[in-house]
């Protein structure tokens, strides 16, 4: 508080002075060795090439040759001390980059446009939340992250300085060019994240340029395109613009980007703050004590023109260390040369901005050539394991709910909830809705422009509708205008808060408002996630929307369901995957199987979840995640065991109880002392397993044996190695039915009717069969066939009715199951063996 | 999408639900009941089973032999016996089936480890899975990559 007190007055009395803080990236400059060095660099410039140190034109790299030619131009003759490039392709920063380094006499600034990350200008290049995202991310460690992550890939494309973060205040929502850019209307959280980021950023090895020096954020113009004016008072532009930038300066952060933006209750000149002596200098240096690099915004920029000056002399003069993209930069160099020779600018000027210039070099590693960038393995070095986490980590932390009215999010009663999800703006496939139906069965709808009446219709039986915005357009507003009044509406905007405003009528009968600020895939994963429970929620509005919510609003809700992350996120090494992929690839090569599906998950997320090779022969199709797989005995402890654990959970049973006392069957047969705990230990004394052939072939159609260890032309029937069938043997037809009947209404197989006279008969065979000689452990199913048994004759209700609905499908667990279709079943030729 | 094959006569001629065998899923589904267990019988806003009866099915184990409740488990004083990998601990419950499928979960590193295959394609006498070992060696890779 003192200190924002003395500020203001620092403020208010020209002379005061706020006490200059050493920037922390300088650190390893106060020794002989960065002297040595600046001195010897000094010393070997000529004037003019002292005076280029200061420049840094802005070059396109996707030009080819012409491209070469721009920045030998200015590079090997005009000398100057840095650039900045335009749009291009990776391979043409690196071409460019690596081009300019080997022809610049001292090694150049390579400076970078890089608000949301390397994407901004290069194509295919991670692309972070947008800063109105992130304003929301109420842990600022995550913004240091993002920096640190930031600086690594700037590093590894050959840049040292961003031209970031945005620390406007955005309290104009009507402004045209800073609105997503800005953290916000709120300046203690613009402050923080933005210090965070640049922390991060400097402690990575490249400088920050907090943006855009004394505060951009309340306009309604674009100094891009016009003189753009701030017509806050100096105590309003104390208490809410400057503030990140006090901050940022009293933090020890390096370098701040003065913008072309007129603030009269500071100069009343009609300068830009980018050509005032009064705000870059007596402002920014000598009140708010700031010792580091003082960039200008682009020089071509409109807002920086004024009438019958050169604005690159007026800006160095107003105190710009660094004239960045002026439309003229050899000009420059001569019109400043020519102004030094006139006495119009002073040498001592000229000294103290190219010293400083060059001590930054060296601050970031550039007393030495930089070494050359290689492509090779560069993408993915840049798209690591580390940028994945961050990338998730950052888009989670953003998600915001809005509102919430009677707890609707997460959504819940998966077995009973019929979920619709209308994908506005975009198709209906994208990982979204992919993402929504790994939680539980979703019907997914999307639509551009309108929805048909059928449709309307339809989503009127769902008791939730999940509205996915993904633009602005007016076609979006109609579609989420024409399902305000869906029952169950759980909006989610995939847009930044000022577009969804605009959706502001549609929303009045909305359970549910969740913001995800950006279309990103991160941010549509994230999303998804929050509204089935996968994440915290924790985002809070970054601003005011008078007509939906204030700032700050932000209703936390829990993690309860899984979410889906990276291996490197739950403290997995990334390379988990590569000896997944390893490992199973040998295994479909080796023909050890045809496909399968591996998921690995830790803390509460799904780290790794893929399908692999196919169902069956060459023909059959692939395998997706979808894909279901006869579990086998697997299926003891997903199907039986959870029933079985229901049924002890309801007090049915207790596990010392003897089986025999719920299985009459039991009784009298030697195993009236068999406990529970016995079955589920598979100590029982039960045989492994029931040969069912003898019971079920009609011994009447074979002349002993059934069954033979080896083929001969009575036994050509193969169930398996070794064990060759009688080829005249069928089935029973007292227990079974080759037609679907009353009393055989279960279909086992093609043309295999099965009924309750089957079940008895092998049940009845199971309570029979002739115990071992002891109880010693001997895995058995015939355990578990008694334990099915025991839980129907408790609970009164089929097994696979009970555990569907007691278990399973409460989970949203939507595709696990008994009898999946009848298209599976196995078809038997005729009556004749199953196996056949 | 499904691949059924007959592996268990039992379960057919049962009509297809049976004590043994008989259940088709997909991986996302077992991890949400494996999850479940995690959580002590809560997932997402359903408790289907209370904590007390998680505690006691996934932590029992025989004391004459490796099986838990219901549960395969790790045989920690017979590594070449155990069904699942070295560095699985005690506390590690699941199971196996005879497609090749398995799941296991860990509670102490919190982790969940499923592999669902139709290895019995072409025929269940398929021997190269057995040789691959791939199920343990699929589950180690997990506990080596830990950080």
């Amino acid at each position: 508080m003192l200190k924002r007190v003395l500020a203001v007055l620092a403020l208010a009395c020209a002379t005061a002075y706020a006490g200059a803080v050493t920037p922390t990236i300088l650190k390893n400059t106060d020794n002989p060795d960065c002297r040595r060095w600046v001195d010897s660099v000094y010393n070997s410039l000529s004037e003019r090439e002292r005076i280029a140190q200061l420049i840094f034109p802005k070059i396109a790299p996707n030009q080819g040759a012409s491209s070469r030619a721009a920045i030998k131009k200015y590079v090997e003759t005009g000398k100057v001390g840095g650039l900045l490039f335009s749009s291009g392709t990776l391979e043409q920063y690196v071409e460019m980059t690596n081009y300019a380094q080997s022809i610049a006499k001292v090694p150049l600034m390579m400076t970078f446009d890089g608000e949301w990350g390397l994407d901004m200008r290069i194509k295919n290049t991670p692309h972070f939340p947008s800063n109105m995202a992130l304003g929301a991310v109420s842990n600022p460690d995550l913004l240091y992250d993002y920096g640190r992550e930031m600086a690594r890939q700037c590093r590894l494309t050959g840049i040292q300085v961003n031209y970031a973060p945005v620390v406007d205040v955005n309290s104009n929502p009507a402004n045209p060019v800073i609105g997503f850019r800005s953290f916000g209307e709120d300046p203690a959280r613009v402050s923080a994240l933005g210090v965070a980021y640049s922390r991060g950023l400097e402690d990575g090895g490249v400088l920050s340029t907090a943006k855009h020096f004394p505060g951009h954020g309340d306009t309604s113009t674009d100094s891009h395109k016009e003189r753009t004016i701030v017509t806050h008072s100096a105590q309003v532009m104390d208490d809410i613009d400057l503030m990140p930038f006090r901050d940022y300066i009293n933090a020890g952060l390096g370098g701040i980007m003065v913008g072309h933006i007129v603030v009269p209750s500071i100069d009343d000149s009609a300068r830009p703050a980018s050509l005032s002596h009064k705000i870059s200098t007596e402002l920014l240096r000598d009140r708010m004590g700031f010792e580091g690099l003082v960039f200008t915004d682009a020089l071509s920029m409109k807002g920086a023109r004024m009438q019958g000056l050169n604005s690159t002399i007026e800006a160095l003069k107003a105190g710009a260390d660094v004239i960045e993209s002026s439309s003229a930069p050899m000009q420059d160099i001569s019109d400043i040369y020519q102004a030094v020779k006139a006495g119009k600018i002073s040498e001592s000027v000229i000294e103290d901005r190219c010293r400083r210039v060059l001590r930054y070099k060296y601050a970031l590693g550039l007393n030495n050539r930089p070494a050359k960038i290689s492509l090779a393995g560069l993408r993915a070095k840049l798209n690591s394991p580390r940028c994945a986490v961050v990338l998730d980590e950052l888009a989670q932390a953003s998600i915001t709910v809005l509102r919430n009215e009677q707890d609707i999010l997460p959504l819940g009663k998966l077995d009973k909830s019929r979920i619709a999800i209308v994908n506005i703006g975009a198709s209906a496939e994208n990982n979204f809705t992919d993402l929504c139906r790994r939680y539980t069965n979703v019907d997914v709808f999307a639509a551009r422009h309108n929805l048909p009446a059928t449709t309307l219709k339809k989503l009127r039986d769902y008791d939730v509708v999940v509205a996915a915005v993904y633009n602005d357009s007016t076609g979006s507003r109609n579609v989420l205008a024409s399902i305000a009044d869906a029952p169950g509406l759980v909006t989610v905007f995939m847009v930044n808060p000022y577009k969804m405003n605009k959706f502001h009528a549609s929303l009045g009968k909305a359970r549910a408002i969740v913001l995800a600020y950006d279309d990103l895939p991160q941010t549509r994963a994230a999303a998804a996630m929050a509204i089935f429970g996968g994440i915290d929620v924790s985002g809070k509005l970054p601003v005011n929307l008078p007509r939906i919510a204030p700032l700050g609003t932000g209703i936390r809700m829990q993690k309860s369901r899984l979410g889906y992350t990276t291996p490197e996120a739950r403290g997995l090494r990334a390379s988990l995957t590569d000896s997944i992929d390893s490992i199973v690839g040998a295994g479909l090569r080796s023909g050890a199987f045809p496909g399968c599906q591996v998921l690995i998950a830790r803390g509460g997320d799904i780290v790794f979840e893929k399908a692999y090779g196919k169902k069956g022969g060459e023909n059959s199709g692939k395998v997706t995640l979808s894909t279901l797989y006869d579990l086998a005995s697997v299926s003891k402890a997903t199907g039986t065991l959870p029933g079985i654990m229901k049924a002890y959970d309801t007090g049915l049973f207790r596990l010392e109880d003897f089986a025999s006392s719920y299985i009459p069957g039991l009784r009298g047969t030697g195993k009236d002392s068999i406990t529970i705990s016995q079955l589920l230990y598979h100590e029982s004394g039960m045989p492994p397993a029931l040969n069912m052939f003898p019971l079920m072939m009609d011994s009447t159609t074979y002349k002993s044996p059934l069954i033979k260890r080896r083929r001969d032309a009575a036994h050509t029937i193969k169930i398996q190695n070794g064990a060759w069938g009688a080829t005249s043997a069928r089935l029973r037809r007292d227990i079974t039915s080759a037609q679907r009947t009353d009393a055989f209404p279960i279909e086992a197989a093609k043309g295999l009717w099965v009924g309750q006279s089957t079940i008895d008969t092998i049940m009845g065979r199971i309570y029979n069969i002739p115990l071992r000689k002891n109880n010693n452990y001997t895995y058995s199913c015939l355990n578990f066939c008694l334990l099915l048994d025991m839980e129907q004759r408790l609970t009164g209700r089929p097994h696979d009715e009970y555990v569907a609905a007691e278990i399973w499908r409460p989970l949203g667990a939507q595709h696990i199951t008994y009898r999946p279709t009848l298209r599976h079943l196995p078809s038997p030729s005729g009556d004749t063996w199953l196996c056949a | 999408m499904i691949h059924g094959y007959v592996h268990d006569e039992t379960a057919d001629f049962l009509g297809g639900v049976s004590g043994n065998a008989g259940v088709f899923s997909n991986a996302g589904d077992v991890a949400k009941l494996c999850q479940m267990w995690l959580n002590g019988g809560k997932y997402g806003d359903a408790t289907v089973l209370s904590s007390p009866t998680v505690e006691l099915f996934t932590k029992s184990k025989s004391p004459t032999c490796r099986r838990g409740l219901g549960f395969d488990k790790p045989d920690t004083e017979n590594l070449e016996n155990s069904p699942t990998c070295d560095e699985a601990s005690a506390a590690v419950y699941g199971h196996l089936g005879f497609t090749g499928t398995v799941f296991w979960v860990d509670p102490e590193q919190d982790i969940i480890f499923i592999f669902l295959t139709n290895r019995v394609y072409p025929t269940r006498d398929n021997s190269a899975f057995n040789k691959a070992n791939i199920r343990p060696e699929l589950f180690r890779q997990v506990y080596k990559s830990i950080i």
